[in-house]
């Protein structure tokens, strides 16, 4: 008892320290020196009724959506020893694991960089900045040489790197035993079963009305969903994050979904923060990256082309551009196991004094990058609120799906994680496709990368997203691809190459992501 | 309250198996670690504290000065410790882990030696074992400061003298 109550007072103090610095805190110290103004607050009881006044003013609500947002995403404070590495990544190998891939990036985009004999970065020139700013909104109709460009990585060259992930401490043996695991990952992580899932995904279950399920057209909406809008109305008049968090779970009213997502990321639309994308655009406008060349490619390679998102390609730009000179984004390599790639000013290698950032938000694109951005453009259509959005689902979830880590949201764990559920519950076709040379993960390796962006149709997509925000958890991901796998199991059987089995699971745009994740947490005979 | 370091000499691990270490195939599921400290008189046990190398449960065992002169006798102060969940998987693995004395069977008034017990039934690991291991013993107690009556009670602020209300004039 006594260790619980010292680790509730270390979580306390460590909440207290972050919210200290942000600006929620200068307002609240606004208000309640505002508030010494009104009638109700007297001298002898002056905190109660300060504490009185926020609450019915809905300060209080604020302060405890801050706080909630920091449980969810920061993790707890850990043992005081413990040095900051173990915060990013517990196990060292992961952690050595992911700074030799890191290395292997950065001499990539290095050897780019000396190929195409263009700098890092360059301030530009007042022209070209004036050209830019009359261009901004249409950035689309630029059509740059892109054809040297080349994007630094792939979703199927980060798989390589996780099929040779080895803990030196486990028994990899050469020969086959019960030891090597039958799939693609051979790290023994802690994954959930589908007792466990059941009990996570609770809210999924066959009991509950879904978004997805019971609003289709059949089902009459005086059974769940007007019910289910009217809460979500009540919610979003309350601003509360947390009854948000929990509402979302069964699916949110289109209507409704811009709001619910915003007040769950806990994002806000202050003047600051419209200025501060503001400010944002003008570093896009005076220096170009190198790393712009490489959003532009991707953007070109893989939004563009998509027939939903192709219209929203010059947002994508707006958002991505700032997005790689937001400095802001460093805040959350505290936990995640990547480090920001360091280089240092001509002539000072070494010196600390003289390191930079590189690019100046420590996150360089890959292969696929932008269709992250892509969904958010249908929810919201105003810059800076989209770049906010964007930004907070980046650091909260996106980034685990790309980098090594031993987190169960982290990509190893959700490969494990599906691999383990299709050997569990789909034995048969586990075998079948691994005798052809077809390993399950081969194919659904790059749903999940994506979050499923770019394959499922959109709204199907934002149902997902509903569940992921919900949760707070991306668990969600490998299920759903374990669930396609059994829906699709009996074509899937026939198949007798690589090509075929992807050719089966090629097209996912006509499923109905709910009822697939119902029936494979709750209604499959095990 | 603050803790000091006590000095302690960790003896080399010592493995338990039934057979000949050498020529048998499987590997030792039990390891024993001594800890002694050699230049220190008995004292009061505060905090054990570690890293965590893939070991799954742990024992303590402890051998007090006896002011008697009977011989000390070995006594577990902490029994099958948890350190990993799922002795299979990675998880607990190489956790930072502190043990207090609240946490301990018995009291640890006068400790002499302490015996670990490392536990790891799973055959996945190829080794295993505890790392960084410091022991503390409560440290002096910080001076009390007696503060100034001023500062510890303030006078309460006056209350100014109700101001009459006064109405503006119409007009």
């Amino acid at each position: 008892m006594l260790q619980e109550e010292s680790d509730l007072a270390l979580i306390i103090a460590q909440i207290v320290q972050k919210l200290k610095g942000s600006t929620l805190y200068a307002q609240l110290e606004r208000q309640a020196w505002a508030s010494l103004q009104r009638p109700e607050i007297k001298l002898e009881s002056l905190k109660e009724d300060i504490k009185e006044f926020f609450k019915i003013s809905g300060w209080e609500k604020k302060l405890q959506n801050a706080v909630y947002s920091e449980l969810n995403v920061f993790p707890l404070p850990s043992h005081p020893a413990a040095p900051p590495e173990h915060l990013k990544e517990p196990l060292v190998y992961m952690r050595k694991a992911q700074g030799s891939w890191e290395k292997r990036i950065l001499k990539s985009l290095n050897s780019m960089c000396t190929e195409l004999s263009i700098p890092l970065a360059r301030k530009r020139p007042v022209g070209e900045q004036k050209e830019l700013l009359n261009k901004w909104n249409e950035m689309g109709t630029d059509e740059p040489d892109l054809s040297l460009f080349r994007p630094v990585y792939a979703p199927k060259d980060f798989l390589e790197v996780l099929i040779n992930l080895r803990n030196p401490n486990y028994e990899n043996g050469d020969s086959h035993s019960f030891r090597t695991h039958l799939g693609l990952i051979q790290v023994p992580l802690k994954v959930k079963d589908i007792p466990e899932l059941k009990e996570f995904f609770v809210e999924l279950g066959l009991t509950a009305g879904q978004l997805g399920i019971d609003d289709s057209t059949q089902v009459p909406p005086e059974l769940f969903e007007n019910e289910h809008v009217r809460i979500g109305q009540k919610v979003l008049s309350e601003q509360d994050s947390a009854a948000a968090q929990q509402y979302i779970r069964q699916g949110s009213p289109t209507a409704l979904r811009a709001e619910l997502w915003a007040l769950i990321l806990n994002t806000s639309s202050q003047p600051e923060d419209i200025l501060y994308y503001e400010q944002l655009k003008t570093n896009v406008i005076q220096h170009d990256l190198l790393v712009d060349s490489l959003i532009y490619k991707d953007v070109k390679l893989t939004a563009s082309n998509d027939d939903y998102y192709f219209v929203f390609e010059d947002y994508l730009y707006q958002v991505l551009l700032c997005f790689s000179r937001d400095t802001s984004v460093l805040g959350h390599f505290a936990y995640n196991s990547a480090s920001p790639p360091k280089s240092y000013i001509r002539g000072k290698l070494g010196l600390e004094e003289y390191a930079v950032f590189y690019p100046p938000n420590g996150v360089i694109p890959f292969h696929g990058f932008s269709m992250y951005v892509a969904p958010l453009c249908f929810l919201y259509h105003e810059p800076s609120k989209l770049y906010q959005i964007f930004r907070e689902m980046y650091v909260r979830f996106f980034f685990r799906l790309h980098s090594i880590s031993s987190h169960p949201s982290g990509i190893v764990s959700l490969c494990l994680l599906f691999e383990t559920l299709l050997q569990t519950y789909l034995p048969q076709l586990f075998y079948h496709l691994r005798e052809i040379g077809a390993q399950p993960l081969r194919i659904s390796f790059k749903w999940m990368v994506r979050a499923f962006s770019g394959y499922l149709a959109t709204d199907q997509l934002l149902l997902l997203w509903d569940r992921i925000l919900g949760y707070n958890s991306l668990e969600i991901l490998a299920v759903l691809a374990a669930a396609v796998f059994a829906f699709r199991a009996v074509n899937l059987m026939e198949v007798t190459s690589l090509a075929a089995a992807e050719a089966v699971l090629a097209d996912l745009s006509t499923l109905k992501v709910m009822p697939l994740l119902q029936i494979f947490l709750f209604a499959t005979v095990t | 309250m603050s803790r000091v370091s006590v000095p302690c000499h960790v003896k080399g691990t010592v493995a338990l198996q039934v057979g000949d270490v050498r020529t048998s195939q499987g590997r030792p599921g039990v390891l024993v670690i001594d800890v002694t400290f050699p230049s220190v008189a008995p004292f009061e046990l505060q905090e054990i504290m570690f890293k965590n190398y893939y070991t799954a449960f742990l024992t303590i065992r402890v051998r007090q000065h006896t002011s008697t002169h009977t011989p000390a006798k070995w006594v577990t102060c902490l029994r099958d410790y948890c350190l990993m969940p799922d002795p299979h998987s990675e998880e607990g693995a190489q956790e930072y882990v502190s043990l207090f004395k609240h946490q301990m069977l018995c009291d640890m008034g006068k400790v002499l030696e302490l015996r670990l017990i490392l536990r790891q039934p799973s055959p996945l690991w190829l080794s295993f074992t505890v790392e960084e291991l410091q022991i503390y013993q409560q440290g002096p107690k910080s001076p009390s400061m007696t503060f100034p009556k001023w500062l510890s009670h303030p006078v309460p602020c006056e209350q100014p003298a109700p101001l009459l209300e006064v109405s503006p004039h119409p007009g």
